[in-house]
């Protein structure tokens, strides 16, 4: 019975890695770190999480999953709400759209890729901030967090791939 | 019975193509939701972040360990230096205490002469920050101190005696200090020698803007910014900042003496004032309308213990 009951966990946890990770990062920024500006930082990580899930393992990634996790971050964070929620999706609906190039490619070509989502993505983020806050938002800060979040990237995918690679794999 | 199935496999079949639209336009619809800033969102959040801090916590604990470590290293390499600076520092506080200690000697006795009545003395507790939880929209952290320890919304928030903010949200273990530097944050202040009345709003920069400032007043670098009791959410004289920059009468910026990023702990102070304004803005809604009897009737109830 425990046995089963352990193993169901186990079950469950796997399943759940992206989630469970991508929550953790989102934690992870909202820590003291005491460092200027960079909780501004913080909820954009996420992206390349998504990034990766969205890649490699799709069917444990629904859109309910990342809805949620959009949620979270404009819950923790003092965002309007909803504005992750919506950003976190339409990122997830991009690579969905162009998944079937990206499946199999090298590491080099996937960072490319991402960058190359993240590019639109900042512009989004920075029209949505500026029309939530009613003015134009400082487009600079939002182009910084987008170069922060490539240069991140490797980092981020060298994490997910050691837990795909350790649970997921089979 | 037949058709139970097919109709569950018809749903699936429409969530699986259509989920992530109903999705997004379900987004869009939290964005407008999100916009009419109503109560039960601040409350809500607070919930969540009670709960996630408690996750937080464990997180931070280690890292934490290995920051006092890199911490104890430095210090212990520059200690020479430090203790050279705090010899002369010792000297000049010796010589402040003394002049403290006459001070404060004549200003009990003129208190006596004049009859004076002091004000009740204010509460203290002291907090970690746990997490930062602001962003692009706003400034503020989380201190890990909440209604079970008698905290509620409007206290003040200090630092070394200077002001970084005041309670915005309380959680049962958690509170929400929004920052002076937060868009939302209008403090009535006086400033320089002359104390010129004046309101300092924040801008989520690490400055302050300086605004609504007489006609005529001049304001110039160095001077002194301090809290002037106006709001009745901040009492008079708590140390605010210096004027860093004067660009043009309308543009002048200060300085806050306490950023988030030098503060590890705060002190949250309750001064008794009770100058900020209610929340609960919607008297057509059931849930405010609840949470506003309730609060008056926890009010009178304060009011009704302190008078016995």
């Amino acid at each position: 019975m425990s046995q089963s009951f352990l193993r169901l966990t186990c079950l469950f946890l796997q399943r759940h890695i992206p989630f469970l990770f991508s929550f953790f990062l989102l934690l992870l920024g909202m820590l003291p770190w005491r460092v200027l500006f960079l909780s501004h930082f913080a909820v954009p990580i996420v992206y390349a999480s998504l990034f990766f899930w969205t890649v490699f393992s799709l069917n444990l990634l629904s859109p309910f999953t990342v809805f949620l996790l959009g949620l979270l971050a404009d819950l923790l964070t003092i965002t309007p709400l909803g504005y992750y929620t919506f950003l976190f999706l339409i990122f997830y609906w991009g690579i969905l759209l162009d998944r079937q190039f990206l499946v199999g490619r090298s590491f080099l070509f996937l960072w490319g890729a991402f960058c190359a989502f993240v590019c639109p993505l900042i512009i989004l983020q920075w029209l949505l901030a500026s029309l939530l806050s009613l003015s134009w938002l400082s487009f600079w800060f939002f182009w910084g967090q987008g170069i922060l979040l490539m240069a991140v990237y490797p980092f981020i995918s060298a994490c997910c791939a050691f837990l795909y690679r350790k649970y997921l794999e089979d | 019975m037949r058709e139970h199935p097919s109709r569950l496999r018809l749903l699936k079949g429409l969530y699986r193509q259509f989920g992530l639209y109903f999705y997004i336009f379900l987004a869009a619809i939290l964005i407008l939701v999100g916009v009419s800033k109503h109560p039960i969102i601040s409350q809500v959040r607070i919930e969540v972040a009670d709960f996630s801090v408690r996750v937080v916590n464990a997180i931070y604990k280690p890292l934490e360990s290995l920051g006092y470590l890199s911490e104890y290293v430095s210090e212990y390499i520059g200690v020479h230096n430090e203790n050279v600076r705090l010899k002369s520092e010792n000297q000049k506080l010796l010589y402040w205490m003394r002049h403290s200690e006459q001070l404060s000697q004549e200003n009990r006795l003129l208190k006596k002469q004049m009859n004076f009545i002091s004000p009740d003395s204010p509460r203290y507790w002291s907090g970690y920050i746990v997490a930062d939880n602001g962003g692009i929209f706003s400034r503020s952290v989380l201190v890990r101190l909440g209604s079970k320890d008698g905290i509620k919304r409007g206290f003040v928030a200090l630092y070394n005696e200077g002001v970084l903010g005041r309670i915005e949200a309380v959680g049962s273990h958690t509170s929400q200090i929004l920052l002076l530097t937060d868009y939302a944050s209008r403090v009535p202040v006086l400033v320089g020698n002359k104390r010129f009345l004046a309101v300092v709003v924040g801008d989520n920069s690490s400055l302050l803007k300086l605004t609504a400032l007489p006609e005529g007043a001049e304001v110039t670098i160095g001077d002194y910014v301090s809290t002037s009791g106006h709001s009745g959410v901040y009492p008079p004289g708590l140390a605010i900042g210096t004027v860093v920059r004067v660009d043009d009468e309308d543009d002048i910026w200060v300085k806050p003496f306490v950023s988030r990023e030098d503060t590890p702990f705060v002190t949250i102070v309750d001064y008794g004032l009770d100058g900020l304004l209610d929340t609960h803005t919607c008297p057509e809604c059931p849930v405010c309308k609840q949470a506003s009897e309730e609060k008056i009737q926890s009010d009178g109830k304060q009011k009704r213990s302190d008078k016995k």
